[in-house]
This record gives C-alpha cells, structure tokens and sequence, in this order.
C-alpha cells in the first residue's frame, strides 16, 4: 500500500514537472523542495548528489540543443523552450535519483510481489540483478582504467575504447555466470518476502509537497 | 553418494578437459581437488552438477546422471561458486537464503523462519535487508553458503572456497563448514582448507585423477603439498 502510494506521488511529480510550462517556472521549486527533503531524509552527502548528477547535465544540454536545432529548422526556434527542456530533464532526473532510495529494496520487493506473472516477476529480479552488477562492474573497470591508463584529454579515445570492450566483456562473464546460477538455485519464479514498511515524516511531507503543486498548477499560480 | 566412471570431456577448439576420471566418493567424505590451474579441478565439478556434460557414467546421490533427472540431482547438490558474487539473485540477503529454503517446500512464516535460522548461524542477521552486493567479501561467502545449505543438499561442491578470504575469514568459514555432516567435495589450493576440512585429498594431472590419499597421507606427499600454500 505504502510503495503504492510511493510510486503514485513519485509520478504525479514527474507528470506535473513534465506538463509545467514556461509562465509557471517558479512553481518547479516545488518538486525540488520535495528532493532535497527525500535526498535529506536518506543521510546522502551533498558530494555524492553532486557525483550522481554530473553526467546529467551535459546529456540535458545535448537533448535541449537537439530541440532547439529541430525548432530551428522548421522555424519556431526559442531559446526559452529550449531553457525550460533543459531545466526539466535535470529535475525529473532528480526526482528519480531520490525517489529510487526513497522506494528502496523493501519497496522493490513489494513491487516484485504485485506482479501476478512469474514470468515478469523473474524478469524483474533478474533486470535489478543485471543493473546492480553492471553498476559495481561499472566502477570496477573505471578503477582499472585510472589504474593502468594515463587519463589525460589526448588518451580519451583510447580510454574510451577499452571501456567498452571491458564492460561488454565483463556484462557477458557475468551473463554466463548468472545464468549458471539460475539453472542450480531458482524451481520457478520465486515470490519475494518483502518486510512491512512503516509510514515516516519523508512520505507525508512527500505528499504535501506534491499536493501543493499539483494544487498550485491547477489555480495557475 | 558419487560414483563416476570413466568420464570425458573436451572443450571447444579441441581443449582438453578431463580424461578417464573414475571417482567414488562414499557419504560423509570430505574430499579435497588439487592440482594446477587447468587440471581440470573446476571442470570436474560442473559436470557433477550439470553444467558441463561429457561422457561416461555418473551417479549423484543414488541417481544417474541423465536429462530427466538431473532437475532432482541438483536439488540434491549444493554448488558454491569460485566467484561468489554472481551465485546471488535475489535483491536481499533474506530473500536469497529463502530461495533455497522454498526449494523444500516450505512457506510463509516457517520458511521465514528457517531462512533467519541460517542466517544466525553464519552470524548474517544484522544483513538481512542488505543486497548481497554490498556484503565484504568474507560475509558474501558466508551469505552464498546459508543459501545453499538452506536447500538441504546432501552433496556440497564448494569451488576455490577460500578465494579472497583473510585467515580469519578462512577460518570461520572452515568452522562452519565442519558442523556439516553433509559429503563435500572442495577445490582448492590452499593447504588451511586441506588440513583443517579434507579427509581425502585426490590429485588432479593434466584433465586425470593422479590418485587418491587419506589426509595424513597426502601431507607427506612433496608432489601434493607443492601444490599448496
């Protein structure tokens, strides 16, 4: 019930955010006040937000200019729009950096156990399973990238060529491995436990803050 | 509990794998694989489980190695992987234990239960709630082991089990290995594991088992203890 009402208010903030148009700018404060209050309630460093986020930035830039050069050409060009693209792909994103931790593997359990097909419901574990290793892989190869290649901007290629090699390499090991595993361990989709989840100030302040900007939208603050 | 005979197997690109290995291995023993990496130590034991499949005979736990059975031998066998990590599927520690313990047939709040049970026994409680991911290395072990031993499996094929282990951490996990009465059969390089948990020690050559030796025997061994450290 919890992750429910969880997951509706997390999309009821990226729908609003999404459909906020340029004379309501001001109110986009609102689903941010509502990060910073979920990033805040999970004891993250502001240097790891700032870590999580940096590669957000210049793919927003690219999707806004992407917009502005396709206005551009059928000749409604608008250096706002483009502005209000780029302000909007950062706070979704936002939104779903801090409502993953907000959600959490307990709710991610709860999920699991909605899925009525055992099909889907192994096809989740597993994508959750791939994400997790791909995002511990991911760090892996970085650390033996800075470990054996000198970065500097004239080796950025080379760096980025063993990358891909290291990391399509490595998702097939654990491909392979993975799919090992699930011929010994799993007899049919499993069925999650998943723990009680109790209400805390995070999900109440998290549905006063959406409320209110639904609310405000709707009088056209 | 294992009987093989005659078995083969070659890799792709014509690789040999493992030449006319004859093995029995009667319940209760605890035996240790050594020889040098591409022995076929590793190989020897995926084809026990069913993930290699050469030729030859084989029984696992009173049943012949053959397509209709083999959903039922690997209820039977418990495989801990060299490389532990990736024997994990479930996005929580407790979830993971309980995957092996439903294997049984248990539900609801009994199979919760037992997976706790397993948990305290390897000291795991407090992780619960974690993802196995984030677990160091001597507790990743110790997770993939309640999930395994959770299934009750009357086999245990534990590959490298020591990997990446400190001596305490070795020492814990041999700890817990030895309250099982469950047969085991270990491949291993390390000379702890053998001294400590091995009651027999085979010798692996180039894909052949070179020979079978008692522990004491095998210590004195120059050919077997120069294979350990």
């Amino acid at each position: 019930m919890l992750t429910t009402l969880r997951l509706s208010l997390l999309l009821l903030l990226l729908l609003l955010t999404a459909c906020t148009g340029w004379d309501r700018v001001p109110l986009l404060v609102l689903p941010l006040l509502s990060c910073v209050f979920l990033y805040s309630r999970q004891s993250v460093k502001l240097s790891q937000i700032t870590q999580g986020h940096l590669f957000i930035i210049p793919f927003a830039l690219t999707f806004s200019l992407f917009s502005f050069f396709q206005d551009l050409i059928i000749g409604s060009a608008s250096p706002v729009s483009a502005l209000l693209l780029f302000l909007k792909t950062v706070i979704i994103f936002t939104i779903l950096m801090s409502g993953r931790a907000w959600i959490g593997t307990g709710g991610l359990l709860v999920l699991m156990r909605l899925i009525p097909f055992g099909r889907s419901r192994l096809f989740l574990i597993l994508l959750v399973r791939f994400l997790r290793q791909f995002i511990k892989n991911n760090t892996l190869i970085l650390h033996q990238l800075r470990a054996r290649l000198d970065l500097n901007i004239r080796s950025r290629l080379t760096v980025a060529r063993y990358y891909f090699s290291n990391l399509i390499l490595k998702e097939l090991y654990a491909l392979h491995l993975t799919q090992a595993a699930l011929v010994l361990r799993v007899e049919g989709p499993p069925r999650p436990h998943a723990p009680d989840i109790p209400w805390s100030a995070t999900d109440w302040a998290a549905l006063l803050f959406s409320c209110s900007f639904a609310f405000a939208l709707y009088l056209g603050l | 509990m294992l009987i093989i005979r005659q078995l083969n197997y070659t890799y792709p690109h014509s690789r040999s794998g493992l030449r006319e290995i004859n093995l029995e291995v009667p319940a209760g023993m605890r035996l240790a694989l050594v020889g040098k990496n591409g022995s076929g130590k590793t190989t020897l034991l995926l084809h026990i489980v069913g993930l290699l499949d050469g030729s030859g005979h084989m029984e696992i736990a009173g049943l012949e190695r053959k397509g209709g059975n083999m959903a039922e031998i690997r209820r039977r066998v418990g495989f801990l992987f060299s490389q532990v990590e990736y024997q994990f599927i479930m996005p929580d520690v407790l979830n993971d234990v309980l995957l092996g313990v439903r294997r049984d047939g248990a539900s609801g709040e009994e199979a919760l239960e037992e997976a706790r049970r397993w948990l305290s026994r390897f000291g795991l409680e407090k992780y619960q709630g974690s993802s196995p991911l984030e677990l160091s290395s001597g507790e990743m072990k110790r997770a993939a082991l309640a999930g395994i031993l959770a299934s009750g499996p009357r086999l245990l094929l534990l590959d490298e089990p020591l990997n990446n282990l400190d001596r305490e951490n070795s020492l814990a996990l041999i700890a817990s290995l030895k309250s099982l009465e469950t047969t085991m059969i270990l491949s291993t390089h390390r000379d702890l594991l053998v001294r400590e948990l091995a009651t027999h020690v085979a010798l692996m050559e180039e894909g052949t088992i070179a020979g079978i030796y008692p522990r004491r025997e095998a210590l004195k061994r120059r050919d077997i203890t120069a294979l350990l450290f």
